[in-house]
């Protein structure tokens, strides 16, 4: 077993190393790069020099110039080597530095974090206590008006875009023309920090509220849903019948054999949990004003600021193939028939 | 009840309703078990045979109480009287939770050893389960009674830290024995314990029923199709046919004079490992069962019968005693 991991692990290398190459080569060729945009500024900046001083001044830059600034960002070396720079930095644990920011790519992203896992964590263990119990609850009430109630309501929210959810919910509870409950976006108050302890607490869950839910909202369906399946599948099987004639609770059945089992499926997914630390959707953070990594990556895709996006896309990789181990590590783990070779 | 009783099975009925039509009316009905009265002293083994779907397992399953978990709708009738240390119990008008006091009383080896044992649980904890219920044993009693009963059964106590997947199909059964063992039941049921098993271990796993019969002091309802299997073990067999019993007595006698004509056919499809014995009879039935959707009227074995008469579809026939202690459902057989 202890091998199979290792295997596995070795095997990020190659994938880290395929995903990267093919993120740079796209970029480098994406029209708009770093270079074009500090041209095109030193054009304007250049008009306007040219109109406060006197005559004379080219409307060109100098060649001297662009090579210059062809050096400053890299482009005057071949892509492989540009490739191979960029891979030995990251060696060195060096991202780089960002274009737009002038900070290093790690302290940018840095900055980010500490929002991102919190949606993203605060999300996710609020799904995981909703729809579990409430899966196994219509799984045992299997038909029941309950039970079709709440798939509708799962159901109707899986069909709801998030982002579009969360617009709704602003117009609403925002404090335009409906209801004045919830603040319009933001991750904190201005003024979070004068406040008392528990006026602290209250105002973060005040703004926590929308996003999260708008968060969640399209995740409900397939975790109650899959649970239900599951523990309907169990409850059906024969060593249910053998825990019933054993003497045991109807409760000590379901929760003792007959979840144990259906957890299987369910408890793989929390490896993923891992990349919620990028989770995130821009359109969300957009909606509710927030900095955090989903917008921050949407941002760099569009100021072409390499460096952040590379950046990015390596945290998530690795999360991502780490948070596949991590699963499979689990499945081992939960489920005793299962063995790694 | 009588007193050499331990167990006494009175008219019982077993239904299940079929729903169906937009509005999910109860449209038809299985009687899946149709009056069957049975006796069972304590030490013996009755034998319960019968083709696929003649009701024999849901005997089984109605007598410890265990059909509504998989039937919610199934109606359960009669009386399952069981002698307990508190008197004479009907297990048929227990609700789940009173039922789950008795279950150490009596308990079943189900038919299937792969799928009645959660793959989840280590054979030590399948095993030890039931004593937490059951018994007020500690954790260090419950661990040496579960190495002991492994061993009873022909395991080795070293193995209760693993899963049920890691065993052969007969030493699942072993396991299934021993969880059976494990609340010091007075009756087992056996659901055609050893169909699932090849033939070699299938005799390994009799035998050993037969020998924890003895230690344990055990009463064995032990359910089957295949009739050496039960000749081998019962000391008497009651025939199934369609939900009801059709004939009843000492092992022997059904074996060798069955009075029957359904024992009789299905005593000559018994296959004799013998090729010199080809003289033997072979009745040969015409037509399938009928569904218990839809049961002839009258005695339920007429439509297949050799020797059935205009008279057959009036009443069910009674068991009636025929010889000593062998009862049939026929008055027109000998």
């Amino acid at each position: 077993m202890t091998s199979y991991f290792i295997r596995r692990f070795l095997l990020i290398i190659p994938t880290f190393l395929g995903i990267t190459l093919v993120t740079f080569l796209i970029l480098q060729f994406v029209p708009g790069g770093p270079l074009e945009t500090a041209l095109m500024q030193m054009r304007t900046g250049g008009q306007q020099g040219a109109e406060v001083g006197s005559s004379g001044t080219t409307q060109g830059i100098p060649q001297e110039a662009i090579e210059e600034l062809k050096r400053f960002y890299g482009f005057d070396k071949p892509i492989y080597e540009r490739y191979l720079i960029w891979i030995g930095n990251l060696v060195q644990l060096d991202l780089g530095t960002s274009y737009k920011y002038n900070e290093p790519v790690w302290d940018v992203i840095t900055e980010r974090f500490p929002v991102s896992i919190y949606f993203g964590l605060v999300g996710f263990i609020l799904t995981y206590i909703v729809c579990v119990p409430l899966g196994v609850y219509k799984a045992v009430k299997n038909g029941s008006a309950f039970d079709f109630t709440s798939s509708a309501l799962v159901f109707i929210g899986y069909s709801i875009p998030g982002f579009a959810f969360g617009a709704m919910m602003l117009v609403l509870f925002g404090g335009g023309s409906f209801w004045d409950v919830f603040p319009l976006g933001g991750f904190r108050s201005e003024d979070w920090e004068s406040l008392s302890f528990w006026g602290k607490i209250w105002d973060q869950v005040h703004h926590t509220f929308l996003p999260v839910l708008s968060y969640m909202i399209g995740s409900f369906a397939t975790l109650t849903i899959l649970t239900k399946n599951s523990v309907i599948e169990n409850l059906s099987q024969d060593y249910i019948r053998t825990a019933y004639s054993k003497g045991l609770s109807e409760k000590k059945v379901i929760f003792g054999h007959a979840l144990r089992n259906s957890l299987i499926p369910i408890s793989t997914g929390l490896g993923h949990a891992i990349s919620l630390v990028l989770a995130g959707s821009f359109l969300i953070e957009k909606v509710f004003n927030i900095n955090g990594m989903g917008l921050l990556g949407y941002q760099s895709i569009l100021d072409r600021d390499y460096p952040v996006v590379m950046g990015i896309l390596v945290i998530s990789t690795l999360l991502l193939l780490i948070g596949n181990i991590l699963s499979d590590i689990l499945y081992a783990i939960v489920d005793p028939r299962i063995r790694f070779k | 009840m009588n007193p050499e009783n331990i167990l006494e099975v009175k008219n019982l009925k077993v239904r299940f309703p079929i729903h169906g039509g937009i509005f999910l009316k109860k449209v038809a009905e299985v009687k899946a078990v149709d009056g069957v009265t049975l006796n069972l002293t304590r030490g013996e083994t009755l034998g319960l045979v019968g083709e696929s779907g003649c009701g024999k397992s849901t005997v089984g399953k109605a007598i410890i109480n265990i059909l509504k978990f998989n039937s919610p709708d199934a109606i359960i009738e009669g009386e399952v009287l069981l002698k307990t240390d508190e008197g004479i119990i009907d297990l048929v008008k227990l609700t789940p939770t009173e039922m789950r006091k008795h279950r150490g009383n009596i308990q079943m080896i189900f038919q299937d050893p792969y799928s009645s044992l959660n793959s989840r649980l280590s054979v030590g904890q399948i095993i030890e389960e039931p004593m937490l219920y059951h018994t007020s044993m500690n954790k260090k009693e419950r661990l040496e009674k579960v190495s002991w009963l492994l061993e009873k059964v022909g395991l080795n106590p070293d193995q209760s830290k693993r899963y049920p997947h890691e065993f052969s199909g007969g030493q699942r059964q072993r396991i299934g024995i021993a969880r059976a063992l494990a609340t010091n039941p007075r009756i087992i049921i056996a659901d055609e314990p050893v169909s699932a098993l090849d033939v070699s271990i299938q005799a390994q796993v009799i035998n050993l029923l037969q020998s924890l019969q003895k230690d344990f002091d055990l009463s064995l309802i032990f359910i089957a199709h295949d009739l050496s299997v039960v000749e081998y073990i019962s000391s008497k067999i009651a025939v199934m046919y369609l939900g009801n019993i059709v004939e009843l007595g000492r092992s022997a006698d059904i074996y060798h004079k069955p009075i029957h004509p359904y024992s009789k056919a299905l005593l000559s499809a018994v296959p004799l490992p013998d090729p010199k014995r080809k003289g033997k009879e072979r009745v040969i039935l015409k037509g399938d069962v009928p569904t218990p959707l839809n049961k002839p009227t009258g005695c339920g074995f007429r439509t297949r019968c050799p020797i059935a008469r205009d008279e057959c579809a009036l009443n069910v026939p009674p068991l009636e005693l025929k010889r000593d202690d062998h009862f049939a459902a026929c008055p027109y057989s000998e």
